[in-house]
């Protein structure tokens, strides 16, 4: 098995947590990295920018170096460095993932690039937190379950690797609790109404879902006001790993059914494996 | 099944605590909202909830009845809101749940009652949604007529009764309002404070305009059909002020209820029947009562023949669409909440309060809701859906204020966060003049009302009696 780390060409650093979660996988599962770099692609003539070309290489080179000998420090064991040129950083990462037979794909929370792959990566997506340490080894999956055909998904990926890094397992429903809408003649709470039902309908099918598994594993139904609230109610800690799925939405869908995995992956204190539909197995 | 029986079902009410313990009311964190609401936000969403409901298209069915007297019903009308709102305010402020009348009945007045009062508000929510669309595809209709000289041909703009076979513009309104819905829009208090200063400067521009061709001659005769002619423009009027109780029912939020609640719901009045009399009084004095009849989105063709420009036709009917759009949106998501809290209760199928596993939010009940409002927004006349609303709310509100004598009598104890000034006076006089109005509609209203309740006496026997979550356990 092999993480694909996307790291940055920039030059302003930014920081290293996708390179400290990277680590924390890697020693979890012993599993080997690719640190992967994906710079614009240039002219196809190379006469024309090869000054700004060997400078760029040489960015990225120094770049990769640094970041391979910090993840060798980190104690993972196998680490190898890939860079290519392509038309987006997607799409390179993308292809390195299918070059190296990679199984997950490792970045960092910020940027426009986690949201891209969010729905079209071909594997997994391990997002680092945006505070805070990934702790020494994943001592917990928690997999978020709401009955749709993402949380299948979502499950089906967190069981498989539970059982193959030997970590236990957790089943979580958010019931956030939206704001109402203004001027409501019902009152300001009544979303609270909402939100208390869907609980209850979440709680039993929860219960049954995790009497079926192994072990069988913890439930929790996490309500708050609004995605921030409900997800910080599930209790979190060093060490934990969120596994959220998502399903492929055409544009149009997206736009109207807006996505949760976004929201939960937004409010996440912890690293978060958006597992697009497709890619559990 | 023995008499005492059957009295002690219809009449069980549910707990307070239970109440409590399903909105989670108690919890320590306290919502998003909690105890942020002054004043000022409070009269904002008052009027933000009232403006827009009736005063754009209420006027061609009102004056034809009154004449230029119409503006007496518009104060008559204001006057049992504000008896009404201040008889909410305390039941609301007695539970402290979210809801509306229908759990406020539910908890001090028994289960039928609650039933009753719910299915009245099907009328106050569903129909008025229905009525308010079709008004905004008059103004659709005028806007479309004098931006790009296009209009939607009469046989797809109007109900049948009104010379047209389906209104199309209110159905689409409505499916887009139920996507919103579905989808988990809220709007916040901030783009409420938008559409409340958006109405109201709209109806002031009106104002201004109308009153440059102010002709006293134009209010003469004053009253043509008398006191009764009043009366019962009064009953349609009083459309136009619902939404006055979104004030009432976030008085569990207000720090100091019993002075805030109060203030608002009267300034909030005050506001918003200011409003209301320049318009009316502008618009009678710009033409004859005789021109209101029948007139497609009248305020907007009253500025086109008094200004003799089509700009100002344009600037209202635009602010028209927009806030009547807000108005329908908050109005359906009022009766898919109602419905929601009716069928936790039993008293309704549970399709009503299943929440969506992909949104989240109770997507069956609101395509039903949708469903029901379309059909009434694309078959049925203005006139019908108008005074089918005020009877429903006139009947809500005449319970809750009953409902305020008959606890204060049974539970004279129970802590109250407001207190109806002036008790028993503003609630016999509230229920008093519920009825004078409601004495007011149409016999055809009466009828329709009276089918209404007996679908849902039916409903209760084959349904809500036995499925009702306070029956006891077998």
């Amino acid at each position: 098995m092999t993480l694909v780390v996307g790291h940055a060409a920039d030059l302003e650093e930014r920081g290293g947590a996708h390179l400290r979660l990277a680590a924390t996988l890697a020693r979890t599962s012993g599993d080997d990295v690719v640190v992967a770099t994906v710079t614009a692609r240039g002219f196809p003539d190379p006469r024309v920018d090869q000054e700004y070309r060997r400078w760029v290489d040489d960015v990225v080179r120094s770049r990769q170096g640094r970041a391979a000998h910090d993840l060798r420090e980190a104690g993972v064991a196998e680490v190898r460095t890939v860079a290519v040129e392509a038309t987006s950083v997607p799409a390179g990462l993308v292809g390195v993932v299918e070059r190296v037979g990679g199984t997950l794909l490792v970045l960092g929370r910020e940027g426009a690039v986690p949201e891209h792959l969010l729905r079209s990566s071909p594997v997994p997506l391990a997002l680092a937190a945006r505070a805070g340490s990934p702790g020494q080894r994943v001592t917990r999956l928690t997999c978020t379950w709401a009955g749709t055909d993402r949380s299948r998904a979502a499950l089906a990926w967190a069981r498989r690797i539970s059982a193959a890094w030997d970590v236990p397992l957790r089943l979580v429903t958010f019931a956030p609790e939206r704001d109402p809408m203004l001027p409501s003649e019902t009152g300001l709470h009544v979303e609270r109404e909402v939100s208390t039902a869907w609980a209850r309908q979440a709680q039993t099918e929860l219960e049954q879902v995790a009497a079926d598994l192994p072990g069988p594993p913890d439930t929790v139904v996490a309500r708050g006001s609004g995605w921030p609230g409900a997800v910080s109610a599930a209790g979190w800690a060093d060490g934990d790993l969120l596994v959220v799925g998502s399903s492929r939405l055409g544009p149009l869908a997206r736009v109207f059914l807006g996505s949760t995995a976004t929201r939960i992956v937004r409010a996440a204190p912890v690293p978060v494996v958006v597992v697009p539909r497709g890619t559990e197995s | 099944m023995s008499a005492p029986s059957v009295r002690s079902q219809l009449f069980r009410r549910k707990p307070v605590s239970a109440m409590v313990e399903e909105t989670g009311a108690g919890d320590a964190d306290g919502g998003v909202l909690a105890r942020r609401i002054g004043v000022g936000q409070l009269m904002a969403l008052g009027i933000g909830a009232t403006i827009g409901t009736g005063i754009f298209f209420v006027m061609s069915s009102a004056v034809p009845e009154a004449g230029p007297a119409v503006v007496l019903s518009f104060v008559l009308a204001a006057i049992t809101a504000g008896f009404t709102a201040l008889c909410y305010a305390e039941l609301a402020s007695t539970i402290p749940v979210a809801g509306s009348s229908y759990s406020y009945a539910y908890a001090t007045l028994g289960e039928v009652v609650a039933y009753v009062v719910g299915w009245c508000l099907v009328l106050e929510y569903a129909v008025s949604s229905a009525a308010v669309s079709v008004g905004w595809s008059e103004y659709l209709n005028e806007l479309l007529d004098d931006v790009i000289g296009v209009r939607i041909p009469d046989a797809l703009s109007f109900a049948p009764g009104a010379g047209g076979v389906v209104n199309l513009p209110a159905i689409v309104l409505v499916t887009l309002c139920a996507l919103l819905l579905v989808r988990g829009a809220s709007e916040s208090a901030r783009a409420n404070a938008v559409m409340v200063v958006l109405k109201v400067c709209v109806l002031l521009f009106f104002v201004v305009i109308a009153f440059t061709a102010f002709d006293a001659g134009n209010l003469t005769p004053f009253a043509p059909l008398g006191v009764a002619g009043v009366s019962a423009a009064a009953s349609s009027i009083f459309f136009s002020f619902i939404g006055l109780d979104a004030v009432s029912t976030a008085g569990e939020e207000v720090r100091d209820p019993r002075r805030t609640l109060p203030r608002a719901i009267i300034g909030a009045l005050v506001v918003v029947t200011v409003v209301y009399l320049l318009v009316a009084l502008a618009a009678v004095g710009a033409q004859a009562a005789g021109a209101f009849e029948g007139q497609e989105a009248g305020l907007a063709v009253i500025l086109e023949n008094v200004a003799g420009s089509r700009w100002p036709a344009v600037v209202l009917a635009a602010g028209a669409v927009i806030s009547i759009f807000s108005v329908t949106l908050v109005t359906m998501y009022g009766q898919t909440r109602i419905l929601f809290a009716m069928s936790r209760d039993g008293m309704i199928p549970s399709l009503f309060s299943r929440v969506d596993r992909r949104t989240l939010t109770p997507v069956r009940g609101t395509v039903a809701v949708a469903l029901f409002v379309g059909v009434l927004a694309g078959f049925v006349p203005l006139d019908f859906l108008i005074d089918l609303t005020s009877m429903g709310t006139l009947v809500a509100f005449s319970v809750v204020s009953i409902g305020v004598i008959v606890l204060r009598r049974t539970q004279p104890d129970l802590p109250r966060g407001f207190r109806v000034p002036g008790y028993p006076v503003v609630p016999v006089l509230s229920v008093a003049f519920c009825i004078y109005l409601i004495y007011g509609l149409p016999g055809v209203t009466w009828a329709l009302f009276a089918g209404w309740l007996a679908i849902a006496a039916v409903v209760y026997v084959t349904y809500a009696r036995t499925h009702s979550a306070l029956r006891a356990p077998r």
